[in-house]
């Protein structure tokens, strides 16, 4: 049994992260900029970043279904391990959620999207302003229920790597090798 | 005699262009501002974007389908009635940089010359003003009579830094398209 994520897992899982960090700090700023040709090519630079980590996130789903992760250590407790399962599909399903909200927020708010300036896509809901304000405000809760989310994620794993050494984190590094990865995994837990 | 041997031409040519039955109404002299309507389209980076106008009169209408090249039509739109989409943006376009409403709150168009291209179709050339700048624009416009009603249907594209509209940072193209289309349908009744 596999001890590591595979190189492709790791790889779209630090992209989605550097996406996620990279589009959610555009999207807290450029909110609060007075209208300007700069503030709309912002909020195009988002849309457009928030389209392809909707990509990505499929990518990933069709990747993790394909291909099972790790199993979780041994000794890993049943209530650990279902915090661990949930919290990831939790993540999951925000990641399809919040791009989806902000796309549909977008085409209620009258603002169709054009990926990349090349690409139209379609509009998820009709023109509505009532219903803009609404998903504009589910939008940002989502956020910030990600916000959450990565934190718990980031902490659980920096946790594991600091407190508990049971080279979990080492799964889902880069450039670590098979053969740290499954030693630090042999190391007895405490 | 003589008169009505004019008025069988005239209604024979209105038949040639295809304005059928249109000979028979009295000449549209009063426009329904209720139910006309003026919109416009840019294109901000690659995206579709359209507003609209919610108040426009007409000073001068007259239209007789029959006699298109005595039509004469003076319309103005208060552009503080703009609605471009959002709050911000109709809050934007009241600025100088855009339309300086304070200084400029009307634009005109009055026609110079109407020519009939048949079937209904006419060209409308004018000027348009916007901003303190006038411009001549040729307006394609189609013709139809709804229940006892003149319709009129068209749309043309201006340039917008032909009068002006979005200067400062906004003058260049990359953001906000050079091109506006404007859109109307007009409704004008027999009074």
């Amino acid at each position: 049994m596999n001890t590591r994520y595979t190189s492709t897992a790791i790889f779209l899982h630090w992209l989605a992260a550097l996406g996620l960090v990279g589009t959610f700090a555009l999207g807290l700023y450029m909110q609060e900029l007075p209208l300007s040709p700069a503030k709309l090519q912002l909020y195009s630079w988002h849309k457009w970043a928030g389209i392809a980590l909707l990509a990505l996130v499929v990518v990933r789903l069709a990747w993790r279904l394909a291909n099972r992760p790790p199993a979780l250590p041994e000794g890993t407790g049943r209530l650990a391990g279902l915090a661990a399962h949930a919290g990831h599909w939790l993540l999951y399903g925000l990641m399809l959620a919040i791009p989806l909200s902000g796309w549909m927020m977008s085409s209620a708010q009258g603002f169709p999207v054009v990926w990349f300036g090349v690409l139209p896509l379609p509009d998820l809901v009709g023109r509505d302003r009532e219903l803009g304000a609404l998903l504009k405000d589910v939008h940002i809760t989502l956020n910030y229920v990600l916000l959450a989310v990565v934190i718990g994620h980031v902490a659980a794993a920096l946790h594991h790597h600091f407190v508990r050494r049971d080279g979990i984190l080492g799964r889902m590094l880069p450039f670590v090798s098979r053969a740290r990865g499954e030693a630090s995994l042999e190391r007895p837990a405490p | 005699m003589k008169m009505s041997l004019f008025r069988s031409l005239a209604l024979a040519t209105a038949l040639g262009l295809g304005a059928v039955g249109a000979a028979a109404a009295a000449p549209y002299t009063a426009l329904d501002a209720k139910a006309s309507s003026i919109t416009f389209g840019y294109s901000q980076m690659n995206v579709k974007m359209d507003g609209r106008f919610g108040e426009l009169k007409a000073r001068e209408f007259r239209f007789d389908p029959a006699q298109p090249g005595q039509a004469r039509v003076h319309i103005e739109v208060a552009l503080g009635s703009v609605d471009a989409g959002y709050e911000d943006a109709n809050a934007e376009l009241r600025k100088d940089e855009w339309l300086a409403l304070d200084a400029h709150p009307l634009a005109t168009f009055v026609s110079r010359d109407v020519r009939a291209l048949g079937d209904g179709r006419f060209e409308v050339t004018g000027e348009l003003s916007v901003k303190g700048n006038t411009r001549e624009v040729s307006v394609p416009v189609v013709f139809q009579e709804e229940e006892g009603k003149g319709v009129f249907t068209g749309s043309f594209t201006f340039q917008r830094a032909d009068f002006g509209i979005g200067q400062g940072q906004w003058k260049d193209f990359g953001i906000v398209a050079n091109d506006i289309e404007v859109g109307f349908q007009l409704v004008a009744r027999s009074s």
